[in-house]
């Protein structure tokens, strides 16, 4: 059903990689209420693996907004389709 | 988010583990989302599905959880082994199984699921798994790969590593592949590079960077 699409069809016809379009799907962020809550281990775990290169996890985590966009801009990445970071909606007792 | 609409989009968090409340939930959000008119059939129909699907499918795989436990308790530091070095892939791959396995697609057809990471080792598995799990004995409908191939997306997740992507791409296609970066645990520029030098062509380069995420979530 989905693969029968127009739009796809014509994308197959494509011979040039140019002015491609790009969209990831597997993005995170955190609000601060998820980081007193459910994300709150996280939250620990980062603040103590600073010196493994997760340094600026819960701020790029936390900012969806301009410094998001200009890494999206310097990556050539169109759109981010967001998800809650992990646990997401559990270990909430 | 909202300075930005044509930069981001977003998938719905739902508690899973809690299908009444998943139901609720969905159905308050998609309030938020459709126009008055559709509103009454849609949510209906979403928490109708989503009672009928988590409750059944969903809550049923966490009781018989793969044993996580074990992983994490044979190795002295647990954190690799049992989480992004194989366990959280492996326990993934489990769970598309269990799902595949409890008729849930024979009973939705038309659902679809998004997994990461290059597939979590299934596309690896897939020819061994279909010629054990044969349909007759697993009283489904369609041989396990159909369901691989036709009810679940994958995507890139950090994964950026050719001979994976390769397998993954020779077992499902282009149609069923998706770009993704897992930003911030993994760069975004890494991910775009990896994309530039897939050796697919042009048009299949095109469907995983955009053209199959447009069709699926209407972007």
């Amino acid at each position: 059903m989905i693969m029968e699409n127009k739009a796809l069809e014509k994308l197959s016809q494509l011979d040039n990689h140019e002015m491609m379009r790009t969209i990831t799907l597997e993005e995170y962020y955190a609000t601060p209420a998820f980081l007193d809550g459910p994300g709150r281990k996280l939250n620990e775990q980062a603040k103590m693996a600073k010196h493994f290169g997760y340094g600026k996890l819960i701020e790029e985590l936390s900012d969806i907004g301009d410094k998001r966009i200009a890494e999206m801009d310097a990556a050539d990445i169109d759109v981010q389709v967001l998800s809650l970071t992990a646990p997401q909606c559990s270990n909430l007792t | 988010m909202q300075l930005y609409p044509k930069r981001f989009a977003g998938f719905a968090t739902l508690p899973t583990a809690a299908p009444d409340i998943a139901a609720e939930e969905l159905s308050t959000w998609l309030m938020n989302m459709v126009s008055k008119e559709e509103i009454s059939t849609v949510t209906h129909e979403a928490a109708t599905w989503m009672i009928n699907f988590f409750g059944r499918f969903w809550s049923g795989q966490k009781r018989s959880r793969f044993h996580s436990t074990s992983i994490q308790h044979c190795h002295r530091n647990p954190d690799g082994l049992s989480r992004a070095a194989w366990g959280w892939h492996i326990e993934t791959a489990v769970h598309v199984l269990r799902l595949i396995l409890s008729g849930a697609f024979d009973q939705f057809p038309d659902l679809q699921i998004v997994i990461g990471h290059m597939g979590e080792a299934l596309p690896f598995m897939m020819p061994r798994i279909d010629k054990i799990l044969s349909p007759n004995i697993k009283k489904l409908n369609h041989p396990v790969a159909d369901y691989l191939r036709e009810n679940i997306y994958y995507t890139f997740s950090g994964f950026n590593f050719t001979q994976t992507f390769l397998n993954l791409y020779l077992q499902v296609g282009a149609d069923r592949i998706m770009f993704s970066a897992d930003y911030p645990y993994s760069p975004m520029a890494q991910a775009r590079n990896f994309l530039d030098q897939l050796p697919v062509s042009p048009g299949d380069q095109h469907k995983i960077a955009h053209g199959n995420a447009e069709c699926l979530l209407r972007l």
